[in-house]
């Protein structure tokens, strides 16, 4: 898709910085996606953070302890 | 080395951008939050893009396909027209600063002469304004894949965007609508040159 401007005036360096007050600066594909497709791996910190957001930031579950061996 | 402007605590600043290094690279995976601030998704990309550069990097370094100066980069291309090879390029604040690699992006050249953006991202303790509010180096950094482009004659920037990242270029390129990828080029690369060009007088 060709970008069209939305106008040709030249603005302020002052402009320019306001564009980060709004949008922060950190831009990329999708990190699940970027991964998969090179062979990645993701960080646990950030697998945790996907977990907990599909869950609706409902905490970890505890995991289940297992049984001791018997005998 | 190309020296751009930044807003710190209120006060205009320059910031230094250069080409990275292969310490630069290793650095990028020991990029951490600040302690008292809970990531934000922005934050948590930031890193996990840094990490991810920093793993890409590792590969095309052993491939041999990486340049960390516009030599090389002029070097390789003379050498094989239809290279590919990474780079990254990271700013630096030229003021004593808590936070010594402002941002980066990690960006490669394509065998038709192209350079596509993976990654470009501010520091994590830029976003969350802590310990300084640092404004314009998101923008400074894509102007500066713009002024590269210019010196090398690429006709074409292009990358993909996620729906936190799509509202960024819009603003910063000043275009109408960008969706999962941006292509600047032609009247948009000609309006960001000129932003340049005026910069410089």
């Amino acid at each position: 898709m060709k970008l069209k401007l939305k106008s040709r005036r030249l603005r302020s360096i002052e402009e320019l910085w306001a564009v980060e007050d709004e949008f922060p600066a950190v831009c990329g594909p999708s990190p699940v996606s970027y991964a998969a497709r090179y062979g990645l791996n993701l960080s646990k910190r950030y697998l945790e953070h996907l977990r907990r957001k599909a869950n609706g930031n409902a905490k970890r579950p505890t995991p289940r302890r297992r049984k001791p061996a018997s005998g | 080395m190309n020296i751009f402007q930044v807003e710190v605590d209120g006060r205009p600043r320059d910031a230094e951008l250069r080409f990275g290094t292969d310490r630069d690279a290793e650095s990028l995976a020991r990029w951490r939050f600040p302690k008292d601030v809970v990531g934000t998704e922005a934050t948590l990309d930031a890193l996990e893009y840094a990490r991810l550069a920093s793993k890409r990097w590792r590969y095309y370094r052993r491939a041999g396909a990486t340049v960390a100066s516009l030599a090389e980069l002029r070097d390789k291309v003379q050498h094989n027209p239809k290279a590919e090879v990474a780079m990254i390029f990271v700013a630096r604040p030229t003021w004593r600063s808590p936070t010594p690699l402002l941002g980066f992006a990690y960006f490669r050249r394509t065998w038709c002469h192209h350079l596509v953006v993976d990654f470009l991202s501010a520091h994590p303790r830029v976003i969350a304004e802590r310990p300084e509010r640092i404004r314009g180096v998101g923008t400074g950094i894509l102007y500066q894949l713009v002024a590269l482009s210019e010196e090398m004659k690429i006709r074409c920037i292009w990358g993909e965007a996620t729906a936190h990242s799509a509202p960024f270029y819009e603003r910063a390129l000043n275009v109408e609508q960008i969706l999962d990828h941006f292509f600047i080029e032609d009247e948009v690369m000609r309006y960001c040159r000129n932003h340049l060009r005026q910069r410089r007088k």
